[in-house]
């Protein structure tokens, strides 16, 4: 019997085909296949009587039971829905359920956080670093100035570097939290009118919004800068 | 267990005393198809009773809000069985190779000659299916006996739909040139 190039694709398909199971447009083209090829035409002819045959023996077939013996169906009944299925369903599903709208969110917001916190505490490091080498800058810088003509704020506020451990001995004896706030915390301070002295740290001073001056200037906040 | 009747509606909230009548409604009208369809796949009757047995203590311990309802009881159902024949075969593999040699060796359809007869043709018929591999068995008592679509099928074996098809066509193959060799066809 003649052969056609689709009959290996055909094949697969045909019983498929003959139980309806094969979308509208593959349905038509083995359709047209089979009025075409002899030999897949056969195939399928042998196919649907097997399949006639099997559909009648499993319709009438006395060997198979219709129902559950009486025994066994009395096991069944006699079972409770178990308190372990009880707890599960009732109580442990639903916490479980409300157990992960909580820490799923929660580690979302977790993970959102830390990244920033690390950021920020990396960033605060920097600036402080950054803010402890202005405010020695800020010196250098201030007397470069004046070595150059310029006055740099009020006579009173601008100290020598020879004057500046006179000048931290004098900041310490203030009392607490006048110093130099978080950046450089003052290092000594007063108890019960008794002045309490501690090593002075070298910290860095602020958020590095620049060097806070230990003393306001004394004119007015903005310090002079001119000619002299 | 069961101090009130309860209609078809209310068998999504069992849980309580009241959840027999609707569970044995619902044992009462699958009971039937899924032994017809455990005793075709497990080749024994006693077997498929055992697993239809099973399959309904899963269902009425299950029975609640959190369990199968409605049109999923059904499908839940088949896929319990499905897997407590495939626990049974697995336990009874010895047994089971010794049904089949039995089978094979009470095959008429290799020796005896064709017959018309009705009767014969569908017993030598359900003979060479019962030779079929579980799967093949299953795919043709679920798609011929039971009605199931290729997607049903799939949902109560773990298979695509392809390989439902696939799986079908290699089993109607299959027996058809079995008939055919013992003169049925």
């Amino acid at each position: 019997m003649k052969t056609h190039p689709e009959c290996p694709k055909v094949e697969p398909d045909l019983t498929s085909y003959l139980t309806g199971d094969l979308p509208a447009a593959r349905a038509e083209a083995i359709r047209g296949h089979l009025t075409l090829c002899g030999s897949c035409r056969a195939s399928a002819q042998e196919l649907a009587t097997t399949l006639d045959l099997l559909r009648g023996a499993l319709a009438a077939s006395p060997a198979v039971p219709e129902r559950l013996d009486p025994a066994r169906r009395a096991a069944v009944l006699a079972v409770h829905p178990s308190r372990a299925t009880i707890l599960l369903d009732i109580w442990l599903v639903p916490l479980a359920r409300a157990a992960i709208f909580v820490i799923v969110p929660a580690l979302i917001l977790a993970s959102l956080m830390l990244p920033s916190i690390g950021t920020r505490n990396a960033v605060v490091g920097k600036l402080s670093d950054a803010s402890g080498a202005t405010a020695g800058g800020s010196e250098r810088a201030q007397d470069k100035l004046e070595d150059f003509g310029y006055t740099v704020g009020p006579a009173e506020s601008r100290r020598s570097h020879a004057d500046a451990p006179a000048a931290a001995r004098e900041r310490e004896t203030l009392a607490f939290g006048e110093g130099g706030g978080m950046g450089g915390g003052p290092a000594s301070g007063v108890v019960a009118g008794k002045e309490i002295r501690t090593e002075r740290k070298e910290q860095p001073i602020g958020f590095g919004l620049g060097a806070i001056p230990a003393e306001p200037p004394a004119t007015g906040g903005k310090p002079a800068l001119g000619r002299s | 267990m069961a101090d009130e009747p309860r209609d078809e509606t209310s068998e999504a909230k069992p849980g309580g005393p009241a959840e027999t009548p609707a569970f044995e409604d619902v044992m009462a009208r699958h009971e039937t198809a899924l032994l017809r369809y455990a005793a075709r796949l497990l080749n024994n009757a006693d077997a498929a009773q055992d697993v239809v047995q099973e399959t309904f203590i899963r269902l009425h311990r299950r029975w609640g809000p959190e369990g199968p309802q409605g049109d999923h009881v059904l499908p839940w159902l088949y896929r319990t069985a499905h897997n407590a024949a495939v626990d049974f075969i697995r336990r009874e593999e010895r047994l089971r190779k010794l049904h089949e040699s039995a089978v094979e060796e009470a095959g008429p359809a290799v020796t005896l000659p064709a017959t018309d007869d009705p009767g014969e043709r569908t017993r030598l018929a359900l003979e060479h299916m019962a030779r079929l591999a579980p799967a093949e068995r299953e795919v043709l008592v679920l798609r011929l006996q039971d009605g199931m679509s290729y997607q049903e099928i799939g949902r109560v074996t773990g298979r695509t739909v392809g390989n439902v098809g696939c799986l079908l066509h290699h089993a109607v193959r299959k027996l058809s040139e079995n008939l055919k060799r013992a003169g049925v066809l």
